[in-house]
């Protein structure tokens, strides 16, 4: 079965590890404006920040190996990142004078759709989302 | 200027970011920060800002118009000045940051300029 969101054809799909260090997040921003360089920027602005508020995640609380995969379909493009430590992503709601917890508020907002998958049973998680490349700039989310 | 490399030790190479200084006839201090902030150079891209605001400082100015890329580890710096700083203001903001700014409840504490 497909995942959710992603139709079985015509679908690309590139992946690359990276380390639990912090420069781990500067690269992987790089790697997805490397690999999606043909998309319309406004698209690509949200698509690096919101890799970078995974990636943080990643670093900070797991400080552990982690992957980000690219999948393309006509339309839709879905970023998953997958890490393999410990700990579940907590959407919260900061407040104005907060400094920390605005990463998954910025994927929520960003996103079209986005959610969080774990395997039963095995350290780590996935944090994905997906956004509709039809037109020009993301809409609403459904968080799902 | 400061060179800001998020860690100099890594093998990876880390957000790389500068962060200039003036003064205004008006008293506000503008703080100039060019490239990028992400995770990585976050804390030291804090310390040169803190080095540049000081205490008792009143009115300081974010000029963000070189600023390719930050994230919320880098909106938390930001932050983290307009909590000590009675007036803080940014100036030209990307229109994709005032959204990022809307959407996470921060544009009332990181005003820009009118």
């Amino acid at each position: 079965m497909p995942p959710l969101g992603v139709p079985a054809e015509r679908t690309e799909r590139d992946c690359r590890r990276f380390s639990g260090a912090l420069p781990s997040v500067t690269s992987a921003r790089r790697f997805v404006v490397d690999t999606l360089a043909q998309t319309p920027k406004p698209v690509l602005d949200a698509i690096e920040l919101m890799v970078a508020e995974l990636a943080s995640n990643c670093v900070q609380h797991a400080a552990a190996e982690f992957e980000v995969c690219i999948v393309r379909t006509a339309g839709l493009l879905r970023v998953e990142v997958r890490d393999f430590g410990r700990g579940l992503p907590v959407l919260r709601h900061p407040d104005a004078g907060d400094l920390r917890g605005r990463g998954l508020v910025i994927v929520k907002e960003l996103a079209d759709e986005w959610g969080v998958a774990r395997d039963v049973g095995q350290a780590g998680k996935m944090v994905w989302f997906t956004v509709h490349t039809g037109r020009a700039e993301a809409g609403h989310s459904q968080p799902v | 200027m400061d060179e800001l490399d998020g860690d100099k030790n890594a093998n990876l190479e880390g957000a790389r970011a500068t962060v200039d200084h003036w003064s205004e006839d008006d008293g506000a201090v503008v703080i100039q920060v060019a490239g990028e902030i992400d995770m990585s150079n976050a804390a030291t891209v804090q310390e040169a800002i803190d080095q540049v605001a000081e205490p008792g400082a009143e009115h300081l100015v974010f000029d963000l118009g070189q600023l390719e890329f930050i994230d919320s580890s880098g909106l938390a710096v930001l932050l983290a000045v307009a909590r000590r700083v009675p007036r803080v203001q940014l100036r030209n903001p990307s229109p994709f940051l005032q959204r990022v700014l809307e959407v996470t409840g921060l544009s009332a504490t990181l005003p820009t300029e009118p």
